[in-house]
This record gives structure tokens, C-alpha cells and sequence, in this order.
């Protein structure tokens, strides 16, 4: 079932079948609609067994990067001779993305069954679900499904009598968008502030408390039991014509459309059918100016990009955008371009941890850049000012917080340029005091 | 038992009542099994101190150094980094009000501005003066369908709009 709208036709409900059931969010419930075969299946399986079927899916990260999972799960060493861990990232904090949320909430043990079968496929013995610390209702139903499955035997020191030992540990954040960024999230978990490390070691040599460590977004997670159950071939057939994309994702959809809301469809699915078959197109008397299709760090689409994408990694990537985290943040005609980049830039400048020089003066330059524009006191300068501070952010930086905020900061010049001239030249009136 | 505590919190009258006793210490304990360290149960002892006291004190964060065996200046540096702790008092109902882009653009500004006049809170991060509530914007909350989400200490609200604010906040006394 949709959620929370019916399902449309043209989705392929895999992930979401059960959003909004709370039947589903009981143990019971789950084992009622098939859950914790798939582990059963997996601990019968081994190890290397496990990782091969979920390399052959094809599946890769759904929290933005889109690396494929099994290889990641590869990368783990075979002999576990320090400990492992498995880390989920249940910080979802990108502008614009909704989806993990749903899954926390409502199919608790859709996840907690994938966090067991990656954490037996990596040989790790305990996993840490890092959730948001805003996520009040979903840290309620998670420590509530862990309960049960503690109880039910599903996890803990013998689990579904296989002599593994899985234990899954919630950890709740406290307030910062960086913590999302993997290396910020194990810092985070050590208890200490979210800076991101340098690279490498990557974390499947040296990640969480120094050993080898293994990331994954709760979507991604939540997909693995699925692929265990109905096998690989099943789940890379769920593909409109582009193998390198495979699989069904979840589509969070926001802002200016008529059915906001989260949407499950095959790779390959044309972005047109999501706009405006799923979500009802723009409110009604308006027109779409602008989409940016995967979270607030990838570049803005004009409506006319959007309308032509196909939707996967590639598909995207194709149209000067990234699929990223699939949070489509959708603007009508109404929208004002420079406030809502400036908005933006302010969101990075708020949630940069300051470390890098150029992440940490960047994201608060381009702000007051933008503000200064607003008030009606840009300059023409200030388009170069913006393309040069934009070029010193994208790839200069630990981590790519600083990227993401160049990305609309330059697709928005490049596209919405007539906006930015409009404030330059005194034809728009400002909307902020000048500072 | 603290060399931090004992300095009052807040007031001279008031020594500082250690949170980390009792029950609450058995639960820190029980905390210590699931890390490695003890360093790793900061930001969990953290949300402990939060929860019992409403903030998090000079002699908390004392406090918390000494159970985990770190320093004050750590501990504060750790504080400081995550925007939830709150490092002075608030007002006994904390609204939380998403502001970024994908709620900005459904009008997440004039449900701030219904807020701030109905609570009587008058600007952003200020405690009303019958010190019932305190209003501040956040970025992103996760909920970007439903816009506008609110949290109201722990319940988190969706599709809040200015007309719902007044009904929204009778439920909060």
C-alpha cells in the first residue's frame, strides 16, 4: 500500500508495500507477510554465497553515491580477525529526501532483517543504526522492533539458532547534517564532534573504532532481503532498459506538486510519469520551472531537463544532474530562484563542520554574496565572484559538503540567470535589508 | 563525589544534583556493554542529561567527563558541535520549525511567523515570558512531503500550516 497516497499503477511496490500498515510494524505482522525467511535463508547460506547474490542484483547505494553494495560488501576482509561492524546510516537529513523515514516507521523489520544479512555476509557481530536524532517516532518503532526480535530470536548471541551472534545497536544523532557523511557518522559514533576523515583508509580497512567497517543508507539495507528471497536475476530484471541501473527506488517527492509524497519505481521509469502521472503535475494554473532531482547537493534541472530524464544514476547524470538520494525538490513558476539558492547556500553554511577552509569560508561567503544580491546591492561582478568561490569549493575538501553547495549556486547562474540580473539591475524589488 | 559538580546550577542556592545515580547510572552501565569504549556512550549520556535536567549544564558537562573519563574541555567541544543539545535553559515546550528550501517554498516562513506571534515568543531562539515555549528554526527535518513539519519536543507534525498553530499549541500547557 502508498503511502501516504494509494499506490499508482505505474509503481512497482517492492520496499513500500506495507508503508502504512501497522500490522507490518509488529513482528508477528512481518513474519505474517513473509519476514526473516530471507535471514533464515542467508544463515543457511555462506558468507561469500550471500555477497555474490547481492553483487549479481546489481544493487548500489541508495543514500547518493549509488556504489554497488556487493562490491562494497567485498571489500571487507574474508578473515575476521579484528572485529567487523556494520554501520547503517539512518541520518537522513537531505533536503528534499523523505524515504528512509517511511521505511524506519513503518517496515522496522524490513530493515532490521537486511542490517542481519549484511551484518552475517561481512562477518560482522554487531551493527549500529545511526538515526537522526529529529526522528523522534521512528527511534520509538525501531527500539520497539529490536525488542521483538531480540525476543524472537532473530537477533542476538544465537541468531535463528546459527550460532552467529548479530547484535544491532541504535545510536541517535544530535543534530548535524554531516554526521550523514560516513566517515562524520563513525567519529559521531565514537562520541565524538562529526568531522569527516581523510580517505584512506577506507573504512572496510580501517572504519569504526579502527576496524573495518561497512556503510550502508537504510534503503539500500532494506532491499537485501528481497534480493535473498526472489534471487538476483529477479531483482536486475526490475530494469527498463539500462543494466547498469537496477532494482526499484524509492522517490521522495516535494514542494510544488500536487501529490507529495514517496513513490517506488523500476529503474529506467521517464521522470515525466513521476512529475505528473504519480504526483499530479504542478498545482493547478501552474507550471513547472525547476526540479532538482536528488537532494539539494545535485544541480538544478530546468522543467525541460526533467521532463526528458530518464530516471537512473545514468539517466540523470545524462541531463546535468544526479540521482543522488532521489529527493526531487519540485519549484513552480512562482518560485523565486536566487532566495531558494540562497536558502541553500545557507543550509551548507549552517551545517558545514568548519574543518576545511574552503568548505567553512566558502558556504558563508556564498551566503552573504547571495544576501547582498537579495537587498538589491549585487554587483555584476558578483557572477564571477560566485562561479570563482563555487570552483575553490568542488573538489578541494575532505568531503564533498562544500561541493553540494556549489552545485546549485552554479547550475542556478548558468540556467536562472535572468533572476540574478533582475535583483542586479533594480527591476525586482529586494526582499532583504541590505547588511 | 565530582570534582566539576557542586557549582550550582544556574544559582548559588542550588548545588548541582548529579544525574548519573540511581537508575540512571544502571542504564549508563548497561549502555557501556554495547561500545567498545566509553567514550562512545557521549552523545547516548548526553541525551540522559538532556532529558532529566531539559539542558546541559557547566556541572553536567562536568559530570558527564568524569563518569566516561574525559575532560570538561572535550566534552563541551562535543556539546557545542551538535545543534540539539541545548547549553542554556528553553522554555518547557521546545518547537522546532523546518525552514530549509523544500518547506520554505510551501510556506514554512509564515508558520514561523504564527508561532513566534502565538506563543508570544516574539523572536527566534527567546522564551515567551510565562516560560511555556521556545521556537526556533532548524534545517531540514526529513519530512519534506509534509510540509510543514514541526517538532514539539518529542512529537514530531506534519503539514502544519499558520491556521493550525493556535490549535496546535493549546495542547501544550
Amino acid at each position: 500500500m502508498g503511502y501516504p497516497h494509494p499506490s499508482h499503477p505505474k509503481e512497482t511496490v517492492v520496499l513500500s508495500k506495507h508503508f502504512g500498515d501497522p500490522e507490518a510494524r509488529t513482528y508477528a505482522g512481518w513474519v505474517k507477510h513473509g519476514g526473516y525467511q530471507a535471514l533464515r535463508k542467508a544463515l543457511g547460506m555462506s558468507r561469500e554465497a550471500v555477497i555474490e547474490e547481492v553483487k549479481n542484483s546489481g544493487l548500489r547505494g541508495r543514500g547518493g553515491a549509488g556504489f554497488p553494495t556487493g562490491l562494497k560488501w567485498s571489500f571487507m576482509p574474508k578473515e575476521v580477525v579484528k572485529p567487523h561492524y556494520l554501520v547503517c546510516n539512518a541520518d537522513e537529513s537531505e533536503p528534499g529526501t523523505f524515504k528512509d523515514r517511511e521505511i524506519l516507521r513503518w517496515t522496522p523489520h524490513q530493515l532490521l532483517e537486511g542490517c542481519a544479512i549484511a551484518s552475517y555476509a561481512i562477518g560482522a557481530e554487531r551493527c549500529y543504526i545511526y538515526i537522526r536524532g529529529e526522528f523522534t517516532e521512528p527511534w520509538r518503532v525501531m527500539t520497539a522492533a529490536v525488542e521483538e526480535a531480540v525476543a524472537n530470536g532473530a537477533l542476538g548471541d544465537n541468531a535463528f539458532g546459527s550460532g552467529k551472534r548479530i547484535e544491532v545497536v541504535l545510536h541517535r544523532g544530535a543534530g548535524a547534517y554531516i554526521c550523514g557523511e560516513e566517515t562524520a557518522m563513525m567519529n559521531s559514533i565514537e562520541g565524538k564532534r562529526g568531522n569527516p576523515r581523510i580517505k584512506p583508509p577506507f573504512p572496510a580497512v580501517a572504519g569504526l573504532f579502527g576496524v573495518p567497517t561497512t556503510i550502508n543508507n537504510v534503503e539500500t539495507l532494506a532491499a537485501v532481503p528481497h534480493i535473498i528471497n526472489r534471487g538476483a536475476d529477479w531483482y536486475k530484471g526490475l530494469c527498463l532498459g539500462n543494466p547498469k541501473s537496477t532494482g526499484t527506488k524509492l522517490v521522495s517527492v516535494c514542494g510544488h506538486v500536487q501529490r507529495p509524497g514517496n513513490y517506488e519505481v523500476t529503474m529506467g521509469t521517464p521522470m515525466r510519469d513521476i512529475l505528473y502521472d504519480m504526483c499530479g503535475g504542478p498545482p493547478p494554473g501552474r507550471t513547472f520551472k525547476a526540479v532538482i532531482p536528488g537532494g539539494s547537493s545535485v544541480p538544478i534541472m530546468t522543467r525541460e531537463e526533467a521532463e526528458e530524464a530518464i530516471f537512473d544514476y545514468e539517466g540523470v547524470v545524462a541531463k546535468g544532474s544526479m540521482l543522488g538520494s532521489a529527493g526531487m525538490i519540485v519549484m513552480d513558476d512562482s518560485t523565486d530562484m536566487v532566495y531558494q539558492i540562497w536558502r541553500l547556500a545557507r543550509f551548507y553554511a549552517h551545517e558545514s563542520c568548519a574543518q576545511c577552509t574552503q568548505c567553512r569560508e566558502g558556504t558563508a561567503w556564498t551566503t552573504r554574496i547571495l544576501e547582498r544580491i537579495l537587498a538589491g546591492k549585487g554587483k555584476q561582478e558578483d557572477f564571477q565572484l560566485l562561479l570563482d568561490l563555487s570552483e575553490n569549493m568542488t573538489g578541494k575538501t575532505i568531503c564533498v559538503l562544500s561541493d553540494s553547495c556549489a552545485a546549485p549556486v552554479v547550475s542556478g547562474i548558468q540556467k536562472f540567470r535572468s533572476e540574478f540580473e533582475a535583483y542586479i539591475a533594480g527591476a525586482r524589488e529586494p526582499v532583504m535589508a541590505a547588511v | 563525589m565530582s570534582t566539576h559538580g557542586g557549582h550550582g546550577a544556574g544559582t548559588e542556592t542550588a548545588p548541582y544534583e548529579p544525574v548519573f545515580v540511581g537508575p540512571a547510572r544502571a542504564r549508563l552501565e548497561q549502555l557501556f556493554l554495547k561500545y567498545p569504549t566509553r567514550q562512545s556512550c557521549l552523545l547516548p549520556a548526553l541525551w540522559m542529561v538532556q532529558e532529566a535536567r531539559g539542558w546541559i549544564s557547566e556541572p553536567a558537562i562536568g559530570e558527564v567527563a568524569d563518569v566516561l573519563g574525559l575532560t570538561p574541555a572535550y566534552v563541551k567541544g562535543v556539546v557545542t558541535f551538535y545543534t540539539m543539545y541545548h547549553t542554556h535553559p528553553v522554555g518547557r515546550h521546545f518547537i522546532q520549525v523546518c525552514t530549509t528550501s523544500p518547506c520554505n517554498i510551501c510556506g514554512a516562513e509564515d508558520v514561523v511567523k504564527a508561532l513566534l506571534r502565538e506563543t508570544g515568543c516574539g523572536e527566534l531562539g527567546a522564551t515567551s515570558p510565562d516560560g511555556r515555549f521556545t521556537v526556533i528554526e532548524v534545517e531540514c527535518l526529513g519530512a519534506c512531503g509534509f510540509a510543514t513539519p514541526i517538532l514539539v519536543d518529542d512529537d514530531f507534525l506534519e503539514n502544519v500550516t499558520p491556521e493550525k498553530v493556535p490549535g496546535i499549541l493549546q495542547r501544550y500547557v
